[in-house]
């Protein structure tokens, strides 16, 4: 199990943790290059770091980033390496590596898709999935000591990693929306309850 | 030179979300700034009648796709068929709603047509006949405007961030049935858990949530053969959800939840408000026992009105809401559902 990262050389702590917590070993990509790199740029730099690794079965990734929010870099690795993208999986029913199939459940709005496949796949997971383990003492110490290989865009044969294509001219901090909490107040729960339902219905909510 | 915007009506078993007429609806408005038109494009088996619909709500055209491969979504030979007619039309932008299977197909696409993606906007505009597009990141902490140097600008659109056109019955409009040919997939469905019943969290217009307070009422006491105490803990949450559900009934509401009572076990994940559950926008959005946590208000936060009960007057959901109970939501939540239901005839 290899834990893969793009990013910069913080990147390198969230790795750690991830040797720590059970991961065989751990790589980084990173380059100068990616500093301004879009969802397109990624998903290239993983694939191309994929193909490196050689024989993959399964590439998990988490939901979507916690910056970004964008989810959909997943998707965009499974297509640019070919493999079948299963999206948002809550469970995993069945995985036979021999025979080259997997099982999966995926989330949807109204349910759940109980899909087979073929491997290699890619997957994302939320975080139904499982209860994350703690770092053991053990893996905390082999952590500490692991060298982190870094790939450049060069190690992953992107001699030239292209432009991106998005532009984000304008990051802003949302409107302030003045809004004064009107707090409702009575002797009794039910005096409260009657007030409030009265004020909803007042201003139309209901 | 007339510009196309696409809109891919997202659809599950025949019927298409309010998103997806969201979206049509925005696709109208960029298409009147640009001086262009509207394609709906609907993939499935047995969706002929969602055609009509697309043209009532706006579309001026449909891209109609109907074969048994199309029955289940796929996200492979749906990112196959997109990305074909996206190129044969060329049009400025693919507007989607956001879903978990649309970002999915998204961002699929937009690798076929080497172009950008913004995921979950919120609002659109055109500028020197370019579409700007806003999206909020760090958990609605920070927005950006988004543009694409590349054809089509492929952009999903956040549920209930855009007005729901009103249908036209007398709008005219093209159906054109696609020719499908679909290579063997390397996956299918099979199976199918339908969700528990209720309303969906996205399409609610009133939702009520709870969360870690749920689990509070000292006045409970378990059944003696529960006797481990996270499993006490949980039947008291399910106490707690049951009056948050009659709430939720009496309104026609969906019942959503925190994170943290998620986390605790008193209610699957389905049910999740936040950044790493739903986001959701209605119009009425009750807090019950939620101390509002960043996390959660990221899901939560442009909520037409908020009101929040709970028992801490510092709790942060009260910067948020527009009314406010500081007490106890185990008094509250019943006397407010049978308020309700006296006046609303229930």
């Amino acid at each position: 199990m290899t834990a893969l990262s793009v990013g910069p050389e913080e990147a390198r702590e969230a790795l750690k943790q991830a040797l720590a917590m059970g991961c065989d070993e751990a790589i980084l990509v990173s380059d100068p290059a990616f500093e301004s790199a879009d969802s397109l740029v990624v998903s290239q730099t993983l694939a191309k770091a994929i193909a490196k690794l050689g024989e993959v079965d399964i590439v998990f990734f988490g939901r979507q980033a916690v910056d970004s929010d964008t989810g959909v870099t997943y998707a965009q690795v499974a297509r640019r390496l070919g493999w079948p993208s299963l999206a948002l999986v809550a469970a995993i029913q069945e995985l036979d590596p021999a025979a080259g199939s997997i099982v999966v459940e995926r989330m949807l709005d109204s349910g759940r898709q109980v899909v087979r496949s073929r491997l290699p796949a890619v997957v994302s997971v939320v975080k139904e999935i499982n209860e994350p383990r703690y770092p053991s003492f053990m893996g905390i110490r082999k952590a500490s000591r692991a060298e982190i290989p870094v790939w450049s865009a060069a190690d992953i044969e992107m001699a030239e990693v292209p432009q991106p294509v998005l532009a984000w001219p304008e990051v802003f901090a949302p409107p302030k929306v003045e809004r004064e909490c009107e707090f409702i107040e009575g002797d009794t729960p039910e005096e409260i309850a009657a007030k409030l339902a009265d004020r909803l219905i007042e201003e139309k909510v209901i | 030179m007339a510009e196309k915007i696409y809109v891919y009506v997202d659809q599950e078993l025949g019927h298409a979300p309010p998103a997806s007429w969201e979206a049509v609806g925005a696709a109208r408005t960029l298409a009147a700034e640009l001086g262009g038109s509207v394609t709906a494009l609907i993939f499935g088996e047995g969706v002929e009648a969602l055609a009509q619909q697309a043209i009532e709500f706006g579309a001026d055209e449909v891209l109609l796709a109907e074969d048994a491969a199309l029955k289940d979504f796929r996200p492979e030979p749906y990112a196959d068929l997109l990305a074909r007619l996206a190129r044969e039309g060329e049009p400025i932008a693919l507007l989607m709603p956001t879903s978990g299977r649309s970002r999915e197909l998204a961002g699929m696409v937009a690798v076929d047509l080497e172009t950008g993606v913004t995921p979950d906007a919120i609002a659109l505009e055109v500028q020197d006949g370019a579409i700007v597009a806003t999206r909020p990141i760090y958990a609605g902490k920070l927005l950006t405007k988004e543009t694409c140097r590349t054809r089509p600008h492929v952009l999903t659109l956040r549920s209930r961030a855009f007005p729901k056109p009103e249908a036209d019955a007398s709008r005219q409009g093209t159906v054109s049935r696609v020719e499908v040919s679909i290579e063997a997939a390397p996956s299918e469905v099979v199976g199918y858990k339908e969700a528990e019943a209720g309303v969906s969290l996205s399409d609610a217009a009133v939702i009520v949530s709870g969360g870690r307070g749920v689990a509070n009422n000292p006045s409970l006491t378990p059944p003696p053969e529960i006797n481990d105490e996270k499993e006490q803990e949980i039947w008291r949450a399910q106490q707690g959800f049951a009056l948050i559900r009659e709430l939720a009934e009496v309104l026609g509401a969906a019942v959503g939840a925190s994170r943290a009572a998620v986390d605790a076990g008193y209610i699957p994940y389905s049910h999740q408000v936040g950044q790493t559950g739903k986001v959701v926008s209605p119009d009425l959005y009750i807090a019950c026992g939620i101390s509002g946590a960043i996390q959660h208000l990221a899901g939560m936060r442009t909520s037409k009105t908020i009101v929040a009960i709970n028992k801490d007057p510092e709790a942060p959901i009260f910067k948020v809401a527009r009314f406010g109970v500081v007490g106890d939501l185990f008094q509250i939540v019943p006397a407010l559902t049978k308020a309700l239901k006296e006046r609303l005839g229930k």
